[in-house]
């Protein structure tokens, strides 16, 4: 997995790329936790990943809990289908609303 | 009494089993009144605070959706009652919204030592999951049907939802099946297919034509598709099976004349067919041969006579490919150049010879190539092809791997290129990759906790004789105090979700958890349009004319039969006949064309005189055009008159 992350006017962008599963779990955490607390309004695009399990779930709602306590919000973007059905199966897609893009998930 | 106590344990020990039962139980008196309901039933319903309370204060839906009539009926006849896939809409007492639940259940009358009925005795099971999942395979459906544009195109998507999308993956056999429906309307809605995977190994393929088009037809056909299938499915044997329908067509006019051919094929390659009516299947060889099976020799369905059976065998790498007369039945051509030509294309597209097709199994190629090399010109009647090739599949996938994060994904690489191998759609192998790598996850992460070297873990797939993968993660670990993360919990749930069953075995020897979900690949849908080259003109066509019957020669028809006149050709020669009565006999020697619909009108007015005691006798010149199709499909005809 392959992380890079930016700042497009004032909305946190993180990209993943390649697989998410448990020998990237700490390397997840510690990324998403230190964006968390940078700035409370991330998209999370996950147009790159090529393999996601609970480990990833559980890191996003990590995510989601720390900026929700400061009114933030996180978003996904561009999920594959197998990703997307991952997200309805677990009942997570209101808590993590999922776009497009990113640059619909944005301007949201 | 006492000796009943003695051997079901101690009363206590009856309470707690009952309680903990993961279907709902319970029992009630005679007054409507609760005496028992354990845990899994309160949770379905969501409510408590049964016991002593009447069913229409505790549970008012079970009055409003009329659930009360089936625990009547257990009174009145003192038989179980049971109910299949039955919805109900449970409100919340506490003002949340209204749940659907679906629910198997069995009311059966509740005895007193004397054999009294006090009361009922229910179980209720919660099959929401299994009908939600059945709707959502529904809804693909429904949106092919918005992708029609055409008026009409809603018969091809009422016959699509009726239609098997999902054909089994086996271990013995590669199953493939293509479909096109007719461009017009007043063909369309007869065919359809089947496969039938068995528990030991067996498939079951079909293929029929029921007479006639239009809604109508479609309707029929889902009906003898369903009963045919079903017996199936319950264990009747396919000879029972074809008989059974063989039975319905009798008593039901618009299934008379259904054309059917069924084969099965066993594992050690016998195959054991009928043809009704029905063209022969091909066998092609691995070798590049091909050969038609010879006809049976039976009847289209409902004609009252036995059916027919023969054996053929089929070697390792072999194909068999069942059709429908669409295939053969093309404007312009005649039968017998139209069998030559399948024959020439299937054992090319057998052979990988024909077009480019890389990742398709043999069998949905043949299908899949042979419909679109034989239709490129139009068709005037459904197409339907099914085939099976005897291969040997991997049917096994075992590692061991060190207990460490870096191995998940190494399983799961090893899992997907399996179930490639196997030929599994993207989709199913979506869902059991996830499943291997949270089963493997847990594994590694919690079940050497306690051991100072981490150990292995076991994983185990294997393709069922009815296809179901079933996927067995294994440790030997003790699943100490891991971190109190909900991943574990959640881990599972996802695979619940994704997959159909989750059994999870822990003893002094480890941990086990094993999954299974049926595979399947998709039939092929091809629309008219879709094929490459195709030119949608109409064929000509030409009419038929009547020679009345003389001193030398009986009634002759002369010229075309087929789907637009066929039901003139019935109106005139039933009048002959003064509907039936009169014996008749009909020479067709100079018939042009003879289409299925003309056989159908043929084989209906021969049963119809034979139920009135008299007899139509059909004549045809050997080597003509009728001659030939009345032999593909059995129907008996005199050579000369």
């Amino acid at each position: 997995m392959q992380v890079n992350s930016e700042l497009i006017d004032g909305v946190a962008v993180v990209r993943l790329h390649g697989e998410v599963d448990l020998a990237v779990r700490e390397e997840l955490n510690h990324v998403l936790t230190e964006i968390g607390q940078r700035s409370a309004h991330v998209v999370v695009d996950l147009a790159d990943v090529t393999f996601m399990d609970s480990i990833g779930l559980n890191a996003l709602t990590r995510l989601h809990a720390h900026v929700a306590s400061r009114d933030g919000w996180v978003r996904l973007s561009g999920p594959s289908v197998p990703v997307r059905h991952l997200l309805t199966v677990v009942g997570l897609e209101t808590t993590l609303p999922v776009f497009d893009d990113v640059d619909s998930a944005r301007s949201a | 009494m006492s000796h009943d106590r003695a051997s079901s344990g101690a009363p206590e020990d009856v309470v707690r089993a009952y309680e903990q039962l993961p279907i709902g139980l319970i029992a009630a008196s005679r007054d409507r009144t609760f005496v028992t309901t354990n845990a899994a039933y309160r949770s379905l319903v969501g409510r408590s605070g049964f016991i002593g309370q009447g069913l229409d204060t505790v549970l008012p839906e079970a009055m409003a959706q009329n659930l009360v009539r089936y625990n009547e009926r257990a009174y009145e006849t003192g038989e179980p009652q049971v109910l299949r896939e039955w919805r109900v809409e449970l409100g919340d007492p506490s003002g949340g919204p209204v749940r659907e639940v679906f629910a198997d259940a069995v009311c059966a009358p509740w005895r007193d030592d004397d054999g009294a009925v006090i009361g009922l005795n229910c179980y209720v099971i919660d099959v929401t999951d299994r009908v939600r999942e059945r709707r959502t395979v529904q809804e693909t459906a429904d949106d092919l049907e918005r992708r029609f544009t055409h008026v009409g195109d809603w018969l091809a998507a009422l016959q699509h939802a009726l239609l098997p999308g999902r054909l089994p993956v086996l271990p013995d056999f590669a199953v493939g099946a293509a479909y096109m429906i007719a461009e017009q309307d007043s063909a369309a809605g007869g065919d359809w297919y089947d496969a039938v995977a068995l528990s030991d190994g067996r498939v079951v393929l079909v293929v029929g034509d029921v007479v006639g088009h239009g809604v109508a037809a479609t309707a029929s056909m889902g009906r003898v598709r369903s009963v045919l299938r079903d017996r199936i499915d319950d264990g009747a044997t396919p000879q029972d099976a074809l008989a059974a329908i063989d039975r319905l067509a009798a008593r039901d006019p618009a299934i008379t004349g259904t054309t059917v051919c069924v084969a099965e094929l066993r594992p050690d390659g016998v195959v054991d067919y009928c043809t009704a009516g029905h063209p022969p299947p091909l066998a092609l060889e691995a070798g590049g041969q091909a050969r038609f099976l010879a006809l049976t020799g039976s009847q289209p369905l409902g004609s009252g006579e036995e059916m027919r059976w023969r054996s053929d065998r089929l070697k390792a790498g072999d194909s068999l490919l069942v059709y429908s007369d669409g295939l053969v039945e093309r404007p312009g051509i005649s039968w017998q150049a139209s069998m030559d030509e399948l024959d020439e294309v299937a054992r090319r597209t057998a052979a990988g010879e024909a077009l480019r097709d890389p990742g398709r199994n043999t069998a949905d190629r043949i299908c899949a190539q042979t419909l679109e090399l034989l239709a490129r010109e139009g068709v005037t009647d459904d197409v339907t092809l099914i085939a099976a090739t005897r291969r040997p599949a991997p049917v096994l996938v075992a590692l061991e791997l060190a207990a460490e994060p870096t191995q998940v994904a190494i399983a799961r690489r090893e899992v997907d290129a399996w179930l490639q191998a196997l030929g599994a759609e993207i989709d199913d192998r979506a869902r059991i990759l996830v499943a291997v790598s949270e089963l493997v996850s847990n594994a590694v992460e919690h079940a050497y906790t306690d051991s100072p070297t981490p150990g292995f873990v076991h994983v185990v797939g294997e393709l069922t004789p009815d296809g179901s993968i079933r996927l067995s993660v294994r440790d030997e670990g003790s699943w100490g105090a891991g971190p109190s993360d909900d991943l574990r919990g959640r881990g599972l749930a996802i695979v619940e979700g994704l997959l159909q069953s989750v059994a999870v075995r822990r003893d002094r020897g480890g941990t086990a958890v094993t999954v299974e979900y049926q595979i399947a690949t998709s039939a092929r849908l091809l629309l008219p349009g879709q094929i490459a080259g195709h030119a949608p003109d109409d064929p000509p066509r030409h009419e038929f004319s009547l020679v009345p019957a003389d001193d030398e020669r009986p009634v002759r028809v002369v010229g075309d039969v087929h789907e637009g006149n066929a039901e003139d050709l019935r109106t005139r020669l039933s009048r002959l006949s003064r509907g039936g009565v009169d014996a008749l006999t009909v020479d067709l020697s100079e018939v042009t064309m003879l289409t299925s619909a003309g056989v159908a009108v043929l084989l209906q007015l021969v049963s119809v005189a034979r139920r009135q005691g008299s007899a139509v006798e059909l004549v045809a010149r050997e080597g003509s055009p009728a001659r030939y199709v009345l032999d593909v499909v059995g129907l008996p005809a005199r050579t000369r008159f």
